[in-house]
């Protein structure tokens, strides 16, 4: 059971049972996987990168292979 | 800042956190020494003059997987973009560029710096005795003085530097350059590097020194963008400026150098590299033949990003390579410096299309775009709910969720002092800028829809002379 408690925010504009309507528990859930895919993708940016080396541009590796042959 | 403010700042911030821990263990210690602990009985966090209760909800574990599956897509997403992007096919296009990319040894490297400068008389005698000052010093300085009506040309020859005066030029900065590299393209040679550097911004003491030394060691590298901090001062918005350009520099750090844009303020280009773009530009790329910068573009140092990793140039940002750069002192001039970016990226994706050189910077553009339906959605969501609920839900997982937040706000501008950690921490300052920050995106799509065109924008230096 939910004590009540001084209800302070009682409903200031909006009936409470809106909170329960499929639309808005629809947003809820819209606005709660947007929370966590940003939060995964702030942690995400707290790992390296793997190191990768930079391709010569196309005008070495012709060059390149040019010199091989 | 001053020692006294940083104690103040620490002591401020401990006891925000020592009434948030204590807060938290009354309530866990209420429920958890009641008997059970795993009953449904709410934990309540009994504050003066209302009552916050943690209700026991919709289990978060269904779509905390589907956000998680949500994270790995977008995750995937990036890298493939990143991929495509580091991708440079042999296109036989490229190479029909008139081109000479064997670089000369270290000891043979000329080192060039060009800056444009519009009526910058006030902030020459700072910044090109600041380049002789480098730990390796600049070959030649040019600058091109460009629709001058202070002293300008006769400032930047007293102090020993050379100066090409623009001529007719109606197309800003990238029509000044244009003019001086269609000079200077005739004498260089291979092992030729410009550093493009703004005259009223200041570089790491070793700038150059690192630069030609990567260059050296690495024959794949074309260009080197500077990373910028945000120069001190201007209040809260300076401060929030600041965090954002920290932010960027780790990022930068952590993507191990990988470019977004080789700044305007500061970056080094092999000569070489710039002379394929001209080559290329009414061609295999956007612009006139023969000119390095497209005048058409209103964000020029963007669009010479595009157009070198078009041509299948490598390039990358150093750590040591900072440079410390001008903040808008403003919301208005922010505002409009904001929109001038925004615009020229969207104006320079939409030139270039959908490329393998461009794809990570429409990912980014979706990225955005994303952002700002999430937070609307948010402000939307929270507002309602705030205006219908009858007393405040406190989640322990969404609690978790926002600590988990303010670390990685705080923990990012860490760098930055008190001063940036105390912008960060309790969130809402950065969300309220973030808003301003969408705002500006939406009213440059807006404006893009409407073909409008951007104002430059103009930024007075402090000696009240003009600075665009």
């Amino acid at each position: 059971m939910i004590p009540t408690g001084q209800q302070v925010w009682a409903g200031i504009l909006f009936e409470p049972e809106l909170l329960n309507e499929p639309w808005f528990l629809l947003l809820g859930a819209f606005v709660s996987f947007n929370t966590i895919v940003f939060v995964g993708l702030s942690l995400g940016k707290v790992f390296y990168w793997p190191k990768v080396r930079i391709r010569p541009h196309p005008h070495q590796i012709k060059d390149e292979r040019a010199q091989e042959k | 800042m001053r020692k006294g403010a940083a104690v103040g700042s620490s002591i401020v911030l401990i006891i925000i956190f020592v009434t948030l821990l204590l807060t938290t263990v009354d309530a866990l210690g209420a429920k958890y020494f009641d008997g059970d602990p795993f009953d449904d009985e709410p934990l309540a966090f009994r504050l003066p003059g209302f009552f916050i209760a943690e209700v026991p909800g919709p289990h978060p574990i269904d779509f905390l997987t589907i956000s998680i599956i949500g994270i790995i897509l977008v995750g995937i997403g990036s890298v493939i973009l990143e991929t495509l992007s580091d991708l440079r096919l042999l296109n036989p296009e490229y190479l029909e560029l008139d081109l000479n990319l064997q670089p000369g040894p270290l000891n043979s490297m000329t080192i060039i710096v060009v800056v444009p400068a519009h009526n910058e008389a006030d902030n020459l005698p700072v910044t090109l005795p600041a380049l002789m000052q480098q730990t390796r010093p600049p070959d030649r300085i040019i600058v091109v003085a460009d629709n001058c009506t202070d002293e300008t040309a006769a400032v930047a020859r007293s102090l020993g530097a050379e100066v090409i005066e623009t001529v007719d030029n109606a197309n800003r900065k990238a029509g000044a350059l244009n003019q001086a590299f269609s000079q200077l393209r005739r004498s260089e040679t291979s092992s030729d590097i410009y550093l493009v550097l703004d005259a009223d911004t200041s570089l790491s003491p070793q700038f150059l020194d690192v630069a030609e030394h990567y260059l050296a060691g690495h024959d794949e590298i074309f260009a080197i963008g500077g990373l910028f901090y945000g120069e001190p001062g201007h209040g809260l918005i300076g401060q929030l400026q600041r965090n954002e350009y920290f932010r960027y520099q780790l990022q930068i750090k952590h993507r191990r150098g990988r470019v977004f844009v080789l700044t305007g303020t500061a970056s080094v280009f092999r000569a070489q590299a710039l002379l394929g773009v001209a080559q290329a530009r009414g061609n295999l790329i956007p612009g006139n033949q023969g000119e390095v910068y497209d005048s058409a573009s209103i964000t020029e140092d963007n669009e010479l990003t595009i157009a070198l990793k078009s041509l299948g140039f490598g390039m990358i940002s150093l750590q040591e390579c900072t440079v410390e750069t001008e903040l808008m002192p403003t919301w208005s001039t922010l505002w409009t410096q904001r929109k001038r970016w925004q615009r020229g990226a969207l104006d320079n994706l939409a030139e270039y299309g959908v490329t393998t050189a461009t794809a990570r910077y429409w990912g980014q553009q979706l990225g955005i775009a994303y952002g700002v339906v999430a937070l609307f959605s948010a402000y939307f969501f929270l507002i309602v709910a705030s205006l219908a609920m009858e007393y405040v839900h406190l989640y322990i997982f969404w609690l978790v969720v926002t600590t988990i937040f303010i670390i990685d706000r705080v923990g990012t501008v860490w760098a930055g002092g008190w001063s940036a950690r105390l912008v960060a921490a309790p969130l809402v300052i950065e969300v309220a800028y973030s808003f301003f920050l969408q705002i500006n995106f939406i009213s440059s799509l807006i404006d893009l829809v409407r073909r409008k065109k951007q104002k430059w924008g103009h930024l007075p230096s402090p000696a009240g002379v003009d600075r665009s």
